[in-house]
């Protein structure tokens, strides 16, 4: 366990009495909408398959519609409760760790990064047909302007099934988190840093030979770290530039940061910004309605991650600003 | 039939293969020569921004002037003589100057102040990271050619050719270590 992550989260540090404050609510939305509604809908469909059973119960139709309304009336009444209690999650939790990681950056919880922003990047080519996100911050670290938020972009597909009756998939171009920085180098060119797909699934030679086919993203970059090569596949418009972005120092600390989220990871240089997206598998900073909220387990992951990508800016040491960009 | 079939096989054998491996060594052999290019320009416009630190370092540093006189020595032999080995064995030097000096303004607080300097301070680092760029640019060029020329059957046509190996940039030892230059200059 990190050292002083407990301190904040529970039991004596600033969040203890804001999360036992959130508890409360927590308990009383379940118990006035949540077992109300779950209940309405049990007795509802228990209506419903006595009227569709073979020995059918006319009668019993009449009360399952009515229990099914009643239902759907605590849902639509536990909208607002629901958004307050979210609201005052994030306002009054997720504040409170991002301030305590680095006090002075800006919250939003209802803001993300634009899409135009986030297809600028050249890191992902798909164009989304749902572009979502939230918990979007923005501030400065040190010298470095950063922002970052939770994004997820997804393309759909439609089938149709043999009764020709339509089905729609969504599937993930990307979700995670979108984080974005001043370079601390002044460059003109293109630079993408993808995980390596090709070599890790055709192995060296055929897996090269795939990723020269890829034109579009520019030129294959090849360098000289070993590991870096074999975790990544890079593409530029400037042999020199891209070299002059990806030092050996550079490299090997995106190297750490791979290992140390353990996720896909996905970097670009571009008008002197960097893009990374961090890949991740759930919605974060987000309280849960099911369980407890004084188990810290959820929070010291956001903790963690949160921790992580304001780090970024030292763990890619983008505060040293000695070539020329103040 | 059968003679039109040899007669095509044979063409591509020994035609259409030589021709593509041709053409693909003397693509590789102008990437390199392009990348040694790149470096030449940079080279170049460290060597420009030379008299301006000098001028501007000479009225405070009073104990490195010998140094100072060793690196406008080099950059006029530098500008005199354009082939790659003199460029090559020039930077080397001159990179090792260079950094000697850019410690040295430790001693010289004024210096380190001086607005005029730091522009070129911040200039020199920029170039030399891009220096160390493209020379890390020419040596990959360099290592897909000198593969290319010796792996068969290309070896057959670059003996023939007289497609001769190239050799690597030496990259100074502290280039190659992780050194954290903001600490240098930054305390």
């Amino acid at each position: 366990m990190e050292n002083g992550r407990n301190d904040i989260v529970f039991p004596d540090g600033a969040l203890g009495p804001v999360l036992e404050d959130l508890e409360k609510s927590r308990l009383l939305i379940k118990k006035k909408y949540f077992t109300p509604l779950t209940m309405a809908f049990i007795a509802g469909a228990i209506f419903l398959i006595a009227f569709l059973s073979k020995n059918e119960v006319k009668w019993t139709l009449i009360p399952s519609i009515l229990s099914f309304l009643t239902g759907i009336v605590y849902v639509v009444l536990a909208q607002k409760p629901l958004n307050e209690y979210k609201n005052a999650y994030k306002k009054n939790v997720i504040k409170t760790l991002i301030d305590t990681i680095h006090p002075g950056l800006d919250y939003q919880p209802r803001l993300c990064i634009p899409e135009s922003r986030f297809m600028a990047s050249g890191l992902f080519t798909r164009t989304p047909d749902r572009y979502r996100g939230d918990d979007m911050v923005t501030g400065m670290v040190g010298k470095t302007q950063i922002s970052f938020s939770e994004i997820r972009a997804q393309y759909k597909t439609e089938t149709r099934d043999s009764k020709g009756n339509r089905h729609t998939q969504w599937h993930d171009i990307f979700r995670g988190i979108f984080f974005i920085a001043d370079f601390n180098k002044p460059f003109k060119t293109r630079t993408l840093v993808l995980p390596d797909m090709a070599e890790r699934v055709f192995g060296s030679l055929f897996g090269n030979a795939l990723q020269k086919l890829n034109k579009g993203r520019g030129d294959l970059i090849k360098l000289e770290n070993v590991d870096f090569e074999k975790a990544f596949v890079v593409y530029g418009n400037d042999q020199v530039e891209s070299r002059y972005i990806l030092t050996p120092d550079l490299m090997e600390r995106i190297l750490k940061v791979k290992e140390k989220t353990g996720k896909p990871l996905y970097i670009s240089f571009l008008d002197n910004t960097m893009f990374v997206a961090l890949s991740q598998n759930k919605d974060l900073f987000e309280p849960s309605m099911g369980k407890s909220l004084l188990n810290t387990k959820p929070l010291e992951e956001y903790y963690t991650i949160l921790k992580l990508v304001i780090g970024l800016v030292e763990d890619f040491n983008l505060n040293t600003r000695i070539w020329g960009k103040n | 039939m059968a003679p039109l079939l040899l007669i095509g096989v044979l063409l591509f054998f020994f035609l259409i293969i030589p021709i593509i491996i041709y053409n693909g060594l003397i693509h590789k052999r102008n990437m390199v020569d392009n990348a040694f290019a790149s470096i030449d320009a940079m080279l170049k416009k460290r060597y420009d921004l030379i008299p301006n630190l000098v001028n501007t370092v000479k009225t405070y540093m009073t104990h490195e002037k010998e140094t100072l006189t060793k690196i406008t020595e080099l950059r006029a032999k530098a500008l005199a003589n354009r082939d790659p080995d003199t460029q090559a064995q020039v930077d080397q030097e001159m990179t090792g100057l260079m950094r000697s000096i850019m410690v040295a303004v430790e001693n010289y607080p004024q210096l380190k102040a001086n607005e005029n300097f730091m522009q070129l301070q911040a200039s020199l680092n920029n170039i030399e990271e891009q220096i160390a760029a493209a020379r890390r640019a020419y040596n990959a060029a360099v290592t897909t050619y000198n593969t290319a020329i010796q792996i068969f059957p290309n070896s057959i046509i670059a003996n023939m050719k007289h497609f001769k190996p190239r050799e690597l940039f030496v990259i100074p030892a502290e280039e190659r270590k992780n050194v954290d230059v903001g600490s240098l200059f930054n305390s």
